[in-house]
């Protein structure tokens, strides 16, 4: 039984009990692996898992093509489960941040997280915890984040060349590695960009993915430019992802007394880590916020004449799951326009997948739009778009979290000029 | 110093910080650490403060621990932004008290 910490202060927001949590952000967790079926059998997704679990799932490998689409469902449900239970087991809140965590790690089981490459990083991160003898629920969110690595592991395995015994076993002695190094450098790189980039762990991946892949290159080793996207099923998928979404407001609407009191609060929150809309707000009107995301980055998709693919999907996810811990609408928008604007002035297409993924993913930068207005996030935006195309490099596509790494760029950088132009007595 | 005293010196700090933008300017700190909890506790002299100030201090360090945070624990006190939440996140027990004279806040974080 965990106890709700959100009932010892919280008197203007109905309170749900952790149980009746867990089982909602399970059940859509469920919801996700079983549409997996609707689209593949049994036996096709089977086979479909087996292509997963030994690809190299570097940055950017659709499950969607290189397996099939009810596999990459498949996948990202049994992940955002596994994260569940392993959140349950560490006797974790299923408040915002944990919540954030599930949706990521659903959204990137689309396109590069799978139960190979992602037990080792996490048994390093809990390792960690036993050197410092500390509980590993003070680490639940660097082990559910920290997989954004998993591409190190499966590209050392079976990208490299290497006989398989040699690359399971290097592959998870870095994936541990990994592990144990990311708790410090978490809580130190927090700093740098002051919680106005929602992926911490995205910069702080970023920086270890850019030193392995600075040792790899120093030893002649280099991974390929991979560009695996799926196309062609945007109407199946708004319609499934449609439904998904709308049924995310109306479960968050009765769970919220059939209404949607406390969204304008939610929506006046600047969104700086660490802003728990569960318990800042309630779980119901946080799940209505993270439908309302959702929906808006599927909207975003179809403006722009995208494709709704396991990467694009992913970015969706994301971006839903952090509307439990930061984002909304308001603090999003900016973000995502500066991100147009720059597609408009730059070389990249506005409908390219990775101008999509900038414009979803980018918006770990709308703390920015939270607390210094729209036009400090366009601003942003427009930045992370230069800023993302170019970083990839470093780590090669071993980060999924590119956008976090560059996020985190772009924040370090931004909010000290922004701070330094503010009125003294604007500080909260 | 351990790494569970920085973080009281961080809790402390960011307490500090919102009694400096109350306008509270003399400040009494009264810090307790053993092996088994820490205690910070401040006090500053002030006779007019809006009600709301004090329900919002008390909402936001509610005193209700979450674990699960704890990554973030530098972002206390580390800089110009508000992070009153995050202490309410990493601390067991707190109190707000306004007496008419004087405000009192003190949090008490398990080891």
């Amino acid at each position: 039984m965990i106890e709700n910490v959100e009932k010892r202060w919280a008197i203007h927001h109905k309170v749900i009990s952790e149980d009746a949590k867990y089982k909602v952000i399970a059940l859509y967790a469920l919801s996700v692996l079983l549409a997996g079926f609707l689209f593949n059998t049994p036996l096709e997704i089977l086979k479909g898992m087996g292509k997963i679990l030994t690809s190299s799932s570097i940055l950017l490998t659709d499950y969607m093509k290189i397996a099939n689409i009810g596999s990459a469902f498949f996948n990202s449900g049994l992940m955002m489960l596994i994260a569940i239970g392993v959140a349950r087991k560490s006797k974790a809140h299923m408040n915002g941040y944990i919540i954030a965590a599930v949706f990521t790690i659903g959204g990137f089981a689309m396109f590069g997280k799978n139960l190979y490459n992602v037990v080792s990083i996490t048994t390093g991160v809990y390792l960690f915890s036993r050197i410092q003898r500390e509980k590993f629920g003070k680490f639940i969110l660097i082990a559910l984040f920290g997989t954004a690595l998993g591409p190190l592991v499966s590209q050392i395995t079976y990208g490299f060349g290497l006989p398989i015994w040699m690359g399971i076993l290097i592959g998870n002695a870095a994936g541990l590695t990994t592990g144990i190094l990311l708790p410090p450098l978490a809580t130190s790189f927090v700093k740098f960009h002051q919680g106005f980039n929602l992926y911490n762990i995205g910069f702080t991946a970023g920086i270890v993915g850019t030193f392995f892949m600075a040792i790899f290159r120093s030893f002649g080793l280099e991974t390929p430019s991979v560009y695996e996207v799926s196309q062609g099923n945007n109407l199946t998928f708004a319609i499934l992802l449609g439904v998904f979404f709308a049924s995310m407001i109306l479960v968050g609407y009765i769970m919220n007394d059939n209404s949607f009191k406390h969204l304008r609060e939610l929506m006046r929150q600047p969104g700086r880590l660490v802003s728990d809309f569960v318990t800042m707000e309630g779980f119901g009107v946080t799940m209505i916020n993270m439908g309302l995301l959702g929906a808006f980055g599927v909207i975003y998709v179809f403006v722009v004449k995208g494709q709704l693919n396991g990467p694009t999907i992913g970015g969706i996810f994301t971006m839903m799951g952090f509307g439990a811990f930061g984002k909304h609408l308001r603090n999003a928008l900016p973000v995502m326009l500066g991100v147009f604007l720059a597609t408009q002035l730059k070389l990249w297409d506005v409908n390219s997948t990775g101008a999509i993924l900038a414009a979803l993913f980018g918006t770990t930068l709308a703390p920015i739009a939270g607390k210094f207005g729209w036009v400090a996030g366009i601003l942003a935006g427009f930045l992370h778009m230069s800023i993302v195309m170019n970083v990839g490099y470093l780590h090669g596509g071993l980060n999924l979290y590119n956008n976090g790494l560059s996020g985190g760029i772009v924040a370090a950088t931004l909010v000290p000029i922004l701070d330094a132009f503010r009125e003294e007595d604007s500080f909260e | 110093m351990s790494k569970e005293q920085a973080k009281v010196v961080y809790i402390m700090s960011e307490l500090v910080r919102v009694f400096f933008k109350m306008g509270i300017n003399n400040i009494q700190v009264d810090i307790k650490n053993n092996a088994l909890e820490s205690t910070v506790e401040l006090t500053g002299d002030v006779k007019l403060i809006p009600i709301s100030k004090i329900a919002h201090l008390r909402e936001s360090i509610h005193g209700a621990r979450q674990l699960e945070l704890e990554e973030y624990w530098k972002l206390a006190g580390g800089n110009l932004h508000s992070e009153l939440d995050l202490v309410g996140a990493l601390v067991d027990e707190a109190e707000v008290e306004h007496d008419g004279d004087t405000l009192r806040v003190r949090v008490i974080r398990k080891a």
